[in-house]
């Protein structure tokens, strides 16, 4: 070994903790004294780290290759998601029980190309954005702030309250967060147009609520029984990066029927 | 096979135990995740990986040896811990000598991650030039941990003592080729 490899050699042995207690001394006095002995510690630290950041990328592209090979996640089908979401398939059976009684009486092609009310669809899939901007913890009232006020009366399902307080709030702090919520609690109230206004507002500065605000949105013209302005949402909810893309598809489907 | 012989297998550098724990959650973590965060697919995809490569370097580090609760409630505590924190802050973990992560502190300043990630990257091509065997054992290693008895086996080294030689060797050329490319991009 030639001079540098063994100050190597005697460096990693000491990042390693693996030197005897008179080596390690001998190791700190030179890092005290020799500034080319100190710039290689730094440097084998730096290449320490790439060596490990690139073996990491290594595995996580090895993992994106297995998952490339495997059929998709079908996440929909998920017990928890059933309860939480009626599928429009099956809240469409009783429809189509009714169809064939009066299909005696109207022509099949009349039945079949009958699209279920817009209030139908909205009904199976609308459910409230989950409350993600703190846990609620109850009976602590004079601590919160409004904005807390509000969320707490949201997630006591209180909406007609949940509105007042988030509309109370500085407009400072209505944020794309707060308009979401407020529209969430708007559609609750089946005040569609209000909804609609909110999500409008909060999407001209949307921060990390895009996606969301853009489905619910769509959700507020179907409500408001706004057909075209409703296709037009949801098609940019299909088209998006979004894990409602897949529901926006199946309204889609049902509104152009 | 009990859950810790998977443990043991993958220490022992079994790659097919990895992808199949990968397979075998897969379904019920990614749904979890996207219902659970409100996140897309593929969002939901990567923190299943992110959980699964830090599973692996817990065993492999030697942090995690038995299974107290099952490798699934292990992969979901990360999922939940870790990874979710690592989706948002996306490229923001810094990496320790000892092979841990860490996610770099908040008020870091960005240029200061940038640059560090520059450097990570700028690493990693310069292994690319260094070409096997040396990246290869160099990141067995320093990053999948094996000893250099085992390295010395796995790569054919007549023994211990010829694969460290090895290494230092390897070291200095990549730590010559990390020089030439630092001159040439200042």
């Amino acid at each position: 070994m030639n001079e540098l490899e063994k100050d190597i050699a005697l460096l990693e042995r000491y990042i390693e903790n693996d030197l005897n207690e008179e080596d390690k001394e001998m190791v700190e006095q030179r890092l005290a004294n020799e500034d080319n002995f100190k710039k290689l510690l730094n440097q084998l630290g730096v290449l320490i780290n790439g060596i490990q950041y690139a073996a990491r990328n290594k595995v996580m592209q090895q993992l994106k290759d297995i998952e490339e090979r495997l059929p998709e996640v079908q996440w929909e089908e998920g017990v928890e998601e059933e309860s939480k979401t009626i599928p429009i398939r099956n809240k469409s059976y009783w429809w189509l029980a009714a169809a064939s009684v009066v299909v005696l009486i109207v022509s099949s092609i009349f039945i079949f190309n009958q699209r279920p009310a817009p209030e139908e669809i909205y009904n199976a899939y609308f459910q409230t954005y989950d409350n993600v901007m703190n846990a609620t913890t109850r009976g602590e009232q004079d601590a919160k702030s409004n904005f807390e006020l509000a969320m707490q009366a949201y997630d006591q399902g209180d909406y007609s309250l949940a509105i007042k307080l988030f509309n109370e709030l500085p407009s400072v702090e209505k944020d794309s967060g707060v308009y979401l919520y407020l529209g969430n609690s708007y559609l609750v109230e089946k005040k569609a147009n209000k909804a609609i206004e909110s999500f409008q507002k909060a999407l001209e500065n949307p921060g990390n609520f895009q996606n969301q605000l853009q489905w619910y949105l769509a959700m507020g013209y179907l409500q408001a029984g706004d057909i075209d302005k409703a296709i037009e949402a949801f098609t940019i909810v299909k088209n998006g990066n979004y894990s409602k893309n897949k529901d926006a598809d199946k309204i889609l489907k049902e509104l152009t029927k | 096979m009990s859950e810790n012989d998977v443990i043991a297998r993958i220490k022992a550098g079994d790659e097919r135990e990895l992808g199949a724990i990968y397979e075998k959650h897969r379904q019920e973590f990614i749904s979890w995740v996207i219902r659970t965060y409100a996140c897309t697919i593929d969002e939901a995809k990567e923190v299943y990986q992110l959980a699964i490569m830090i599973f692996y370097e817990n065993i492999v580090s030697g942090r995690l040896t038995t299974m107290t609760s099952s490798i699934k409630s292990y992969l979901f505590a990360i999922g939940k811990n870790k990874a979710l924190e690592q989706k948002k802050f996306a490229n923001r973990f810094t990496y320790n000598l000892d092979g841990t992560m860490n996610l770099m502190n908040e008020d870091q300043p960005a240029d200061e991650v940038e640059k560090r990630e520059a450097t990570l990257k700028l690493v990693e091509q310069c292994l690319h030039l260094l070409g096997e065997p040396c990246r290869g054992l160099l990141e067995l290693y320093y990053y999948h941990k094996k000893s250099m008895t085992d390295i010395a086996e796995n790569l054919g080294y007549k023994n211990t003592d010829t694969a460290k030689n090895q290494k230092y060797k390897c070291m200095k050329r990549l730590k010559k080729i990390f020089e030439e490319r630092t001159l040439n991009t200042v």
